[in-house]
């Protein structure tokens, strides 16, 4: 697998969210490559702007549904590297649970806890999830580049994860 | 062998009684023949009649076996003697005539001594017993001279017949003697019978043996044979007896032969089979009956127990009624509860118990001077006549203060029901004294207030859970539309504008030939176009960020401002419309019940009376409702979520607001519990929601309500807010 995994999905019930992780990780901040083309010529120089790093959303606003396009995903061989997950999301499932059952259909899945305000301290996720080294937490309100650099980071590890479980 | 006595079917056995013309049909019993047989014939019948039929069939046997050779013997005796008879005359007659033939000579010369001779000759066979030779006239010529056993005459008739004369004593045969033609004299001989007595003699010897001999062989015979016949018999009577005397009928007789008696056995066993199934039947019969007796018995005995109950019920229900009367008034008397009959017309007591009297410290004279309205403590003095007087049939008549005879003032709780007693229109009335209960209720409510208090303190951490989570949720999209913005302006086009400029400035000497012959200048204007398009675009975008921020911080605001109305204690009353309180209530809630899929319904008129309510404290109860709704709703199925939102004016000073959902629902007995401070039904609830509402509804003059037809059936709470009263604005102004 040479090309990265960079979908993510994102469980959340509040709207607002979705938006943010939509501005910070989606496809925004496109120049106009007319415009670069002019102004390359005109001023002689290249304009070496940073190019914002793309990913693949998906967006699921209760637990369930993102459990069952987790699973869906899985079944079509096109799984998600990674899932940002809040905590309260009433009516249905909590982040925990839902979380908890991710990894059962999806056991590699690297997650994100996305919450303003923790319903469980971290002893208690712990008790409910067990130790491991796929959980992170990213607390509301977060700095888009630390969500930025979270989803860079962990859709790679996710990658590297796999090749290692495929030569294994 | 004793006979049972059978009684027989004909009834001939039975004397018939005498009748009038019992002459006529009576039978004459059979002449009995004279005779000697006949006589015989009844003295063997009689002798053989009791004699077992063994004896019988013997006697009968030899009977006939004597019969039988009785009458051989003597027809062979008569042919033997009649045949030895003519014999012997025969013979007498031949000797005779050779006798008569030797005579001749002697006779004709008359030398006697050769005639004797002659006849001593003839003496010589047997039987002969006298020979004599008569002369011609009949005078005797000889004699034998041997002894004569029969004496013959000794003359004769000349004329007396030749031949052979038969007498008892024997034959006398007389032969004439002739010479010629002509008669010399007779020849007599006389014989006597003395070998047929020796014959018979013998034949009665052989009679008796040959009696003898057949009777031995009879019996001989008999014993073999008679079983054929009497053994059966015997056997048959045998178990008849048996039957008889053990009244057994299962038994059953021996076939043996074929023959009468054996009909006989197969008709007995017949007759015992029916016999015995006729005894069955009866036993069957008898035992059914017995059953019948004894069920019967068991039924008399049952029914007569069922009519001493009955007899017993009723006259305990007549003892009952002739109680009633009494038990009611002693029900009345003796009630602990304090009781009086009030005459409706006049208010007066007609009668009170014994506990009102103990109770309120009057006695019975001094109640009959009294009236109800006399011992009310009623700021209105009609008070008492209206309550009384309105409603006949109420019950519950209401709290009241009641002065007892030492001053005291007591709070009473009355039920009254309308009666006829004494031919007059009345109400009986039961006062209970709530005064301790209503101090205790009293110091539970101060006891309740101050809990209200301490818990408003411990909601504000469930109040800053809430405002934590929202108020980080819209910080992080205010943080990341900051962000944004402040990288579209770093990023922003607007800075190639100064490169253009710098260009522009560099070729100012000769600007028309830039633009017309150098090949930079002429691609300057679709350069500032397309830079035109670029800025709006960022305006547009930042335009659109902005806008969201800003919505954001009102939103924040908004939380802030939820989290005041929490915080405020006591606010400032004002008028408002309804329909108003109740758009914003959609306003504030509205996101949340479309995120959850709850359609809601409006049913408020915009005309309706405005409220005089404290804005905030409304706006806190109606969306803790509307939340408590949408909660509720949670596990409904998506479709069926629906919150009515209904308002309507009561008529009597009170607006109601409604809330109606469909969703689980609330058991009757939580009905009152769900406004207890701690009590809830939510996972994460701290119990303080509904309490807290209602407590604030309390505080605005309100009431809060809530009904619910069980669990899964939905609920509804109802908000009475009391109208604007313009005293009551200044007041709380």
């Amino acid at each position: 697998m040479n090309e990265e995994n960079r979908r993510i999905i994102i469980i959340d019930d509040n709207r607002a969210i979705h938006g943010d992780f939509g501005k910070i990780l989606g496809s925004g901040g496109t120049g106009n490559p007319r415009l670069s083309a002019l102004e390359d010529e005109l001023c002689g120089e290249t304009a070496t702007a940073p190019v914002q790093e793309c990913f693949e959303l998906r967006s699921a606003f209760q637990g369930k549904d993102g459990l069952e396009m987790i699973q869906t995903a899985e079944a079509e061989g096109r799984p998600f590297a990674m899932a940002l997950v809040d905590v309260r999301m009433p009516p249905g499932w909590d982040g925990i649970e839902t979380i908890s059952r991710g990894w059962q259909a999806s056991p590699n899945l690297q997650t994100v806890i996305c919450t303003a305000y923790s319903d469980y301290s971290w002893e208690q996720i712990i008790e409910r999830l067990g130790r491991n080294d796929r959980l992170l937490i990213l607390r509301k309100p977060f700095d888009p580049v630390e969500g930025q650099q979270l989803a860079c980071n962990l859709t790679a590890r996710w990658s590297r994860e796999q090749q290692f479980v495929g030569r294994s | 062998m004793s006979e049972p006595q059978i009684p027989s079917i004909g009834g001939t056995a039975r004397p018939k009684p005498p009748s009038a013309k019992g002459g006529a049909n009576t039978k004459a019993p059979p002449r009995e023949p004279r005779g000697f047989f006949p006589f015989l014939e009844r003295k063997t019948k009689a002798w053989l009649s009791p004699k077992p039929i063994r004896r019988k069939l013997t006697a009968m046997t030899m009977l006939a076996c004597t019969a039988g050779l009785l009458l051989l013997a003597a027809i062979f005796l008569v042919f033997d003697l009649v045949s030895d008879f003519v014999a012997s005359r025969n013979a007498i007659a031949a000797v005779a005539k050779v006798a008569a033939a030797n005579s001749r000579e002697a006779l004709s010369r008359g030398e006697t001594p050769t005639a004797i001779a002659t006849l001593n000759a003839l003496m010589d066979y047997p039987d002969v017993a006298d020979a004599m030779i008569y002369r011609g006239d009949g005078r005797p010529f000889a004699r034998t001279d041997r002894e004569a056993k029969a004496a013959l005459p000794d003359a004769i008739d000349a004329g007396t017949p030749q031949g052979a004369k038969f007498s008892l004593s024997g034959i006398r045969h007389l032969e004439p003697v002739m010479d010629g033609a002509k008669k010399l004299g007779t020849l007599a001989v006389a014989t006597g019978f003395g070998h047929l007595w020796e014959r018979l003699r013998i034949y009665g010897l052989m009679t008796a043996l040959a009696f003898v001999l057949a009777s031995i062989g009879a019996r001989l015979l008999l014993g073999r044979l008679h079983g054929m016949i009497s053994e059966p018999v015997i056997a048959l009577a045998r178990v008849a007896d048996t039957v008889a005397q053990e009244s057994n009928y299962s038994l059953r007789a021996e076939k043996r032969n074929p023959d009468e008696v054996g009909h006989l056995a197969e008709a007995f066993n017949h007759m015992l089979a029916e016999i015995q199934k006729r005894d069955t039947e009866i036993q069957q019969r008898d035992d059914a009956l017995g059953r019948a007796n004894a069920d019967l018995e068991v039924n008399v005995l049952a029914r007569t127990s069922q009519l001493h109950k009955e007899v017993l019920e009723r006259r305990q229900a007549e003892d009952a009624l002739k109680d009633s009367e009494l038990r009611y008034r002693n029900l009345f008397e003796n009630n602990p509860m304090p009781m009086f009959v009030m005459d409706l017309e006049t208010l007066d007591f007609v009668a009170v118990n014994n506990a009102a009297m103990k109770h309120y410290g009057y006695r019975q004279e001094d109640f009959r001077l009294l009236s109800l309205p006399m011992i009310t403590d009623a700021a209105e003095p009609l008070a008492v006549e209206r309550a009384f007087r309105r409603d006949a049939k109420s019950f519950d008549a209401g709290e009241w203060k009641h002065r007892k005879n030492n001053g005291e003032v007591i709070e009473v709780q009355l039920t009254a029901h309308a009666i006829v007693f004494a031919g007059k229109v009345t109400k009986i009335v039961l006062a209970n004294d709530v005064t301790e209960r209503n101090r205790a209720e009293r110091r539970v409510e101060e006891m309740h207030q101050k809990l209200v208090a301490a818990s408003r303190a411990a909601g504000m951490a469930e109040v800053a859970t809430g405002v934590l989570h929202n108020v980080g949720n819209v910080l992080n999209s205010v943080n990341v539309s900051a962000t944004m913005l402040g990288d579209s302006v770093r990023k922003s086009k607007a800075a190639s504008v100064r490169k253009v400029a710098d260009l522009l400035d560099a070729n100012k000497a000769d600007l028309p030939a830039f633009f017309s012959k150098d090949g930079k200048g002429q691609m300057l204007p679709g350069y500032f176009s397309t830079l035109a398009q670029q800025i709006e675009a960022e305006q547009q975008s930042r335009l659109t960020e902005i806008e969201q921020l800003t919505n954001n911080i009102a939103h924040i605001k908004d939380i802030v401002a939820m989290q005041q109305t929490y915080a405020k204690v006591t606010g400032v009353m004002e008028d408002c419309k309804p329909r108003t309180l109740v758009d914003e209530v959609l306003r504030m809630a509205g996101s949340d019940l479309k995120r959850c899929e709850v359609k809601t319904e409006l049913n408020c008129p915009k005309d309706l009376p405005e409220v005089s309510v404290d804005r905030h404290k409304v706006m806190q109860i109606l969306i803790n409702l509307v939340t408590n709704a949408r909660q509720a709703m949670e596990q409904t199925p998506a479709p069926e979520r629906k919150l009515t939102i209904t308002a309507a004016y009561d008529g009597g000073g009170l607006v109601n607001i409604t809330i109606l959902d469909t969703g689980c629902g609330i058991a009757q007995e939580n009905l009152t519990r769900v406004f207890n401070h701690g009590f809830t039904t939510k996972e994460t609830g701290h119990g303080f929601g509904l309490h807290s509402a209602a407590n604030a509804a309390k505080e605005i003059g309100g009431r809060l309500t809530g009904t619910s037809d069980g669990p899964g059936k939905g609920a509804a709470f109802t908000l009475e807010l009391p109208l604007a009263r313009p005293a009551t604005a200044e007041k709380a102004a």
